[in-house]
């Protein structure tokens, strides 16, 4: 009979427990320099992580019981397509199938817990976003204002995109 | 436990300092507001040259961060080509009585010979790379009008050229390929002496297109020409690209090459023959090489339409990895059983 891993409970920021096992748990950097702090403390059972809502921890969570079974490819730089489905596993490419608001929650996550595979994607996924795209495709995509005064943007765009017609 | 406090946890994957709280950003602006710039370099990192041109002009601040020396900072200029109009058959002949067209765009490449320079002094810094879309609908020029354009332009900076074609536009019902002129290819490769990588595919392509990039560019390392045509003598023996002295890559994937009845029975069927192999007069510094689905043929039917080819046998296939002195990758149909076989011969050479 195989011995069951022990768990530890990751605390949300709105004080939702998620019990994990170990192994998942200390994909985040961050949850093994905490309990490695911690190691003479029988009863650590419960990392607080005020940063991460609990609907992003879910995804953590996911992401690296996941990750633990199927490691996921490394991805390559620069992209060569833009579709996250041609980069990475179907299921990672599927997990990052996700609203905008959630992928950026990912990235800060990601980032705050030191999962690094977790952040590589989820930051290739906002790249894929961005390849290929036109300068007014990008900002509306993000939402991001043109600031640029039309001598500005047509300075950066020579300067950036040489074209001619034959 | 306590809860950590942030400060103690910036330094997480990659080194990158913790962003904000969540709770503090503007979601529908995520990229420029949720996230810290060292964040957004992560994103950065996964663009190539070509989308950080288009993000450079997006915001000022992603212009200044596009800036970064860590991100690659080389521009393509561009010269589009469209296809000429049906009714203007006068052009599609060649017979134009005007400047030619690329020449016209030549002429307006910044350098420092012309008035464009000092108005674009970072073009000859940040621009190496040349492409030109659609040059297959250029007609033909006359060597007397592109003789002094030829002489006089020299693109010093230009290290890569792409002349590919659409790679949809040989994917038609009627299997032709669309042509490049032999005058346009030369004047394309007269001006860039310091040319390091060119990228020839979907298009037919004849011998002397082949040669004359040979000979114009002397640096040249690394040719692609994929699910192209290769028109001319004998072109799957190499003998084209006989001058690229410095010739290291060559991706021929999807591409049919030349070869008379007397070289494929040489080249392909005769084992004894241990010489005469592919690309036999190019081979000697090549390091990279892929024949996936390379086919030869003997005679082109007219328009280059539904060529009959054959693939590269295994023979073939075989005695070219015998032959390269330094190949070090090799991506082909060989059988898995030859590949076996060819690896414990050339153990440094990685097949794929």
């Amino acid at each position: 009979m195989d011995v069951e891993e022990s768990t530890i409970n990751l605390v949300s920021a709105e004080g939702d427990s998620s019990p994990v096992p170990l192994s998942v748990a200390k994909m985040s950097e961050l949850v093994r320099s905490m309990m490695d702090e911690e190691a003479e403390d029988d009863d650590v059972k419960e990392i607080p992580l005020p940063n991460v809502k609990s609907q992003v921890l879910h995804k953590v969570i996911e992401f690296c019981e996941h990750h633990l079974k199927e490691p996921m490819t490394e991805i390559e730089k620069p992209l060569k397509s833009n579709s996250m489905s041609d980069v990475v596993q179907k299921f990672y490419a599927d997990f990052v199938d996700i609203e905008q608001v959630l992928l950026f929650e990912l990235i800060l996550a990601a980032n705050y817990m030191d999962i690094k595979p977790l952040l590589d994607l989820t930051c290739a996924t906002v790249a894929s976003m961005i390849k290929g795209k036109t300068p007014e495709d990008i900002r509306t995509t993000f939402n991001i204002t043109n600031d640029f005064s039309p001598e500005e943007e047509a300075q950066v765009r020579e300067e950036n995109k040489w074209c001619e017609e034959a | 436990m306590k809860p950590p406090p942030h400060q103690q946890h910036q330094n997480v994957a990659s080194d990158v300092p913790m962003a904000t709280t969540i709770e503090e950003h503007t979601p529908l602006q995520g990229l420029t507001e949720t996230l810290l710039p060292e964040l957004r370099r992560e994103v950065l990192q996964y663009l190539d040259a070509q989308d950080l041109a288009e993000l450079s002009c997006v915001s000022k601040q992603l212009s200044k961060e596009c800036e970064d020396d860590a991100l690659p900072q080389y521009r393509t200029a561009v010269i589009r080509c469209p296809a000429p109009a049906k009714n203007n058959m006068s052009m599609a002949m060649g017979c134009y009585h005007s400047l030619h067209p690329l020449l016209g765009a030549l002429l307006k490449i910044p350098t420092r010979q012309n008035q464009y320079a000092s108005k674009f002094p970072v073009f000859e810094e940040r621009f190496t790379r040349l492409q030109a879309q659609g040059i297959c609908h250029l007609p033909k020029i006359n060597a007397r009008e592109a003789k002094p354009v030829a002489n006089s332009l020299k693109l010093q900076q230009i290290t890569h050229m792409d002349l590919s074609s659409d790679n949809n536009s040989n994917n038609n019902n009627n299997n032709s390929y669309p042509q490049v002129a032999p005058s346009i290819g030369r004047l394309m490769t007269q001006v860039v002496p310091n040319l390091q990588e060119l990228d020839l595919s979907y298009n037919h392509v004849t011998t002397a297109v082949l040669a004359d990039a040979a000979r114009n560019c002397p640096k040249l390392e690394r040719i692609h020409l994929q699910n192209g045509l290769a028109g001319g003598v004998a072109s799957s023996t190499g003998i084209d690209w006989k001058n690229c002295h410095a010739l290291k890559e060559l991706l021929l994937d999807g591409t049919l090459l030349q070869a008379s009845k007397r070289e494929v029975t040489e080249m392909f069927q005769d084992a004894d023959n241990v010489v005469a192999c592919p690309l036999r007069y190019c081979m000697e510094n090549l390091e990279r090489v892929s024949l996936k689905g390379c086919r030869h043929y003997d005679r082109l039917p007219k328009n280059a339409v539904d060529v009959v080819s054959e693939p590269f046998t295994q023979l073939g296939l075989i005695k070219f990895v015998r032959n390269a002195p330094n190949l070090r990758w090799f991506r082909s149909d060989l059988t898995a059983d030859n590949v076996k076989m060819l690896q414990q011969e050339r153990p440094e050479v990685i097949f794929e």
